[in-house]
């Protein structure tokens, strides 16, 4: 007989010709029902209401236009789109929107002593003004992005134009200091007073980037700029009575501003340089000016920000990255600021503290080598140098180094198993907080196995460690240490139990500990040390998920989810723990669990029936009144056709 | 057939990699039509193919670049010598399908993580792609992560990966980053309100963390906008490092935070006065229970408070 090849040579076989794509669709239509009990925890991130729900999926393919529409609308607060176009190789064109809503916290400020009501002037203690008693609060975050692109035909330049828009539109809770807003000695009362309020927001965030890029021989070359603006519709500033506040000048007692959200606004520009992606030597650069203005304040910051990366391979087997990164952030916000009386029209002016702007370079090498089939061995070495202007007001150092080093091994060590270990060891100079160690000692081990073509199982534990010997505050250096441990142990495991059923099963473990000194001030303003002071947070989280296609029209699948975080802090002083220690004020015992259960039938004429279940419960097992969580339970029903 | 050319010195100097993507060199290219007309006429693999962009590059009237089966999989004469159009007929007849010598042609699953990607870069390298700027000294390419292992080249409709199933992806590696989506407090990923690539370029990025934004900062207050400043009262450089006190994947805490209050920000700074007698029990429920329920500007404010200096009280 004749071959393909010969046959394709002596083209007597029927030419490739490409089908005809029809369009296809699918639509669906539903309805949603809920019900939702205490704290909208249990349902953080959904509009927990019934509704009509609608949505499906266009593919259309009529060459050369090819588009594609993705829909889903639970409701009017919850919905997401995404359309895609492309005309040739000439028009790209993708547009995205999701849209969600938020529910967020009512929290009840704690009032340990109710009695020291009635407000100012003449409360027995700080007072707690709870404006905002049975509010719900929750905030419609519509996020929009696009992106279209055109290029010249049969030459690769390109214009193109990005953007997003988020809008936030809705109420949240505003805590805040209100008596005088500043302790009056000596006995501090009415000084410190809190408020909390019901807020609206109508906030929105339009940002737009327009570029072109093109081939210049070997090297691409992309040029873009980008305008940023955040904008406040109203309610951009607070007011509230404050009492006479004992500054220099003194400020009467009067109306006045608080909590400003300002309008900000920024501009960027950026040139982008790369090679072809192909060759043995491979290298990019970015340089980046970004110019920041808050529009109510005038305070400016600018930033310049140079990067340039190089791949080089000498060999099949051996390959090095070379990073370098330059930052520069230069700070101005204005020397004084002033705060008007609103009945008065008074101003009162402050000098300012000058921003901190800095210089920051770092480089890092990485080398890969593959000594052998199936072993990969990588390390790093990085080093990072910061130059602060304006520091000394802030206490913090002038220069910080930073030493990385970082080795990790990929080992096939069987056919069926597989073993990822990874070690760094950080060290820093001069570091300018507290939150950050002298140095660190992190590594993670990873065993992926799979024992039998069914089973997939994988296990992973990381623990990392830091330590800190020149702790700072102001006013004190006494403190000293500061150690951090975290742990993760990870294991999952996949097994196809029968042909149609699979079964996934996961086990989670996080823990964080900080042991370190701090400090308060006595009664007198004082400094004391509280030495060794552990705070700790643990998380297990549990998770069990099926699937099962008993026929091929039919799909069912199942998930159970449980996760409990805890946490404590343990001051250890009697100024802390008498007449109630501290602790009790930030102790957790959080448990929550997530029931999933979703089923579809396909009929013959291209028709599905769906339903799914989900129910959760979000239970605050410690029950504290003034702490940030409470209970709740939800559930959502969904049917589908 | 192009053993002369094939064998020649190799246009790009990674040349091991360069000859695992030629194939055999004792092989011709046949074309299109005898891969798809043939053997893979009705499989459904070839049907998502065809519905993919890349697959509509096998159409002239697609109005883009060309691109055919031995682009990637290289040369196929060897694959289908032997291979008659009556057997293939006869194959179908029979309801099975006619099986190529596949290997002859480029085992793409056993290549090294680099030579796959440089399947797909020979024809990205260009702006064609405007994510790729970065990538091969991405953390993804220095971690041996290809392509092949995101992208599924012969699914259609499109060959980016559906924001829906993005999550799904991601975990197959990322698994302690879906641990923490299930804590308490977390961005809704878990939830499918919002996707990986709302934060992260997973091609590469001239930030830390393979961020899409220049900085930490400019990515969270791509959203969080209200907290960008800059303010005339910044909160040292601390603003400039979200990661300083939240947890962007998950936390225990409420807000994200890496520790709770007031311990969060005990870690630098000194506690109000305390002491001991029951006087002063209402003084610590006040200063030690959430620290921003009275500093609630504590992101950066543009007033002074009370004591005339910028204790983001107002």
């Amino acid at each position: 007989g004749e071959s393909a090849a010969d046959a394709g040579e002596e083209s007597d076989i029927a030419e490739y010709t490409f089908p005809v794509i029809e369009p296809e669709f699918f639509l669906f239509g539903g309805y949603r029902m809920t019900g939702l009990s205490g704290s909208e925890r249990a349902a953080e991130y959904e509009y927990v209401t019934d509704s009509i729900m609608i949505g499906g999926e266009l593919r259309m393919i009529q060459m050369p236009h090819r588009l594609h529409l993705d829909l889903d609308i639970k409701n009017r607060k919850d919905f997401f789109g995404d359309i895609s176009y492309a005309y040739k190789d000439m028009v790209v064109f993708r547009a995205i929107n999701s849209t969600l809503f938020h529910n967020l916290d009512n929290i009840l400020l704690i009032d340990l002593n109710p009695a020291s009501r009635p407000l100012p002037p003449n409360p027995s203690g700080p007072a707690v003004d709870i404006r905002d008693s049975n509010e719900k609060y929750g905030i419609k975050a519509g996020m929009s992005t696009m992106f279209l692109r055109l290029k010249t035909p049969d030459f690769p330049f390109h214009v193109y134009v990005k953007s997003s828009f988020i809008e936030k539109d809705g109420s949240l809770q505003q805590r805040f200091l209100g008596g005088a807003g500043y302790f009056i000695q000596p006995s501090f009362r009415s000084g410190i007073d809190r408020v909390s309020t019901k807020r609206r927001i109508d906030w929105e965030t339009t940002q737009y980037t327009i570029g072109i890029n093109s081939h210049l021989g070997p090297i691409e070359v992309d040029i873009s700029h980008g305008e940023k603006r955040f904008d406040v519709k109203g309610n951009e500033i607070l007011f509230y009575d404050y009492l006479s506040a004992r500054t220099t000048p003194v400020r009467p007692a009067g109306a006045y501003p608080h909590n400003l959200v300002p309008e900000l606004k920024s501009s960027s520009n950026t040139l982008r340089i790369h090679t072809s992606h192909t060759g043995r030597l491979v290298a990019a650069a970015t340089f980046t000016k970004i110019d920041k203005e808050n529009r109510d304040s005038g305070a400016k910051a600018d930033y310049f920000i140079g990067s340039g990366e190089i791949t080089w391979m000498p060999l099949t087997k051996l390959t090095f990255f070379l990073k370098y990164r330059h930052k520069e952030t230069d700070i101005d916000n204005p020397d004084t600021a002033g705060i008007t009386n609103r009945t008065t029209a008074a101003t009162y002016t402050y000098a300012v503290r000058k921003s901190v702007s800095s210089v920051t370079d770092s480089v890092s090498v990485t080398a890969r080598y593959r000594p052998l089939s199936g072993v990969t061995l990588r390390g790093e070495y990085s080093y990072e140098h910061v130059d602060r202007k304006d520091h000394e007001a802030w206490e913090i150092p002038e220069t910080t180094e930073k030493n990385m080093l970082s080795l990790s091994a990929d080992l096939r060590v069987l056919k069926n198993v597989k073993l990822t270990a990874k070690y760094k060891h950080k060290e820093i100079s001069n570091p300018a907080y507290n939150t950050e160690p002298n140095r660190s000692d992190e590594g993670i081990l990873t065993v992926s196995w799979i024992p039998v073509p069914k089973l997939n199982t994988l296990v992973s534990y990381s623990i990392a460690k830091e330590k800190r010997e020149d702790l700072h505050f102001l006013g004190t250096d006494a403190p000293d240490k500061k150690q951090v441990k975290r742990d993760r142990l990870l294991g999952s495991a996949t097994v196809m139990l029968f042909k149609d059923l699979s079964a996934t099963a996961s086990y989670a473990y996080m823990h964080n500990r900080v042991k370190q000194d701090i400090v308060y001030q006595d009664t007198t303003g004082a400094p004391f040390v509280d030495s060794a002071i552990p705070y700790r947070d643990t998380a297990h989280s549990y998770a069990l998920d099926m699937n099962y296609m008993p026929k091929n029209n039919i799909t069912l699948s199942a998930g159970v989810s449980h996760t409990i975080s805890k946490g404590t802090f343990s001051p250890d002083d009697p100024n802390l723990t008498q007449p109630v220690s501290i602790a009790s004020f930030s102790e957790l015992k959080i448990k929550e669990t997530m029931y999933s259960a979703s089923g579809e039938y396909r009929f013959k004429q291209g028709i599905a029936a769906g339903i799914q279940y989900l129910y959760s419960r979000f239970n605050d097992a410690v029950d504290y009144p003034y702490d940030d969580v409470s209970d709740g339970r939800a559930y959502r029903i969904l049917l589908t056709l | 057939g192009c053993e002369s050319l094939k064998s020649s010195k190799p246009i790009v100097p990674i040349k091991e990699y360069e000859r695992m993507l030629v194939g055999r060199l004792d092989a011709n290219y046949i074309g299109t039509d005898n891969c798809l007309s043939a053997c893979h006429a009705h499989d459904k693999k070839k049907r998502d193919f065809d519905a993919s962009t890349m697959g509509a590059q096998l159409s002239t009237k697609s109005g883009m670049p060309l691109v055919d089966c031995e682009s990637c999989h290289g040369p196929g004469s060897l694959a289908v010598e032997g291979i008659t159009r009556e057997k293939v007929e006869a194959d179908r007849k029979a309801g099975t399908q006619t099986a190529c010598n596949y290997k002859t042609l480029i085992d793409l699953r056993s290549l090294p993580a680099q030579a796959k990607s440089l399947v797909c870069l020979k024809c990205h390298t260009a702006n064609a792609s405007f994510n790729l700027h970065n990538w091969n000294a991405s953390p993804h390419s220095i971690s041996d992560v290809s392509c092949f292992d995101c992208h599924n080249v012969h699914m259609g409709p499109d060959l980016t990966i559906r924001l829906e199933e993005m999550e799904n992806m991601c975990e197959k590696c990322h698994q302690e980053v879906k641990a923490e989506f299930s804590l308490p407090s977390r961005h809704p990923i878990r939830e499918k309100k919002i996707f990986c690539t709302g934060c992260h370029e997973p091609h590469g990025s001239a930030a830390n963390y393979m961020l899409k934004e220049s900085t930490i900062k400019d990515t969270c207050t791509t959203c969080h906008a209200e907290k960008a400043g800059p303010f005339i009262y910044e909160h040292a450089e601390n603003m400039e490092d979200c990661m300083s006190c939240h947890s962007p994947h998950g936390s225990v805490n409420n807000n994200l935070l890496n520790i709770r209050m007031p311990f969060l920000c005990l870690q630098c700074h000194s506690g109000h006065r305390t002491g001991s007698a029951a006087s002063q029990l209402e003084g610590k429920g006040a200063n030690y229970t959430r620290c921003t329920d009275c500093h609630s500007q504590i992101h950066g404010t543009d007033i002074p408070s009370a004591s005339g200096k910028g204790m983001f009280t107002h």
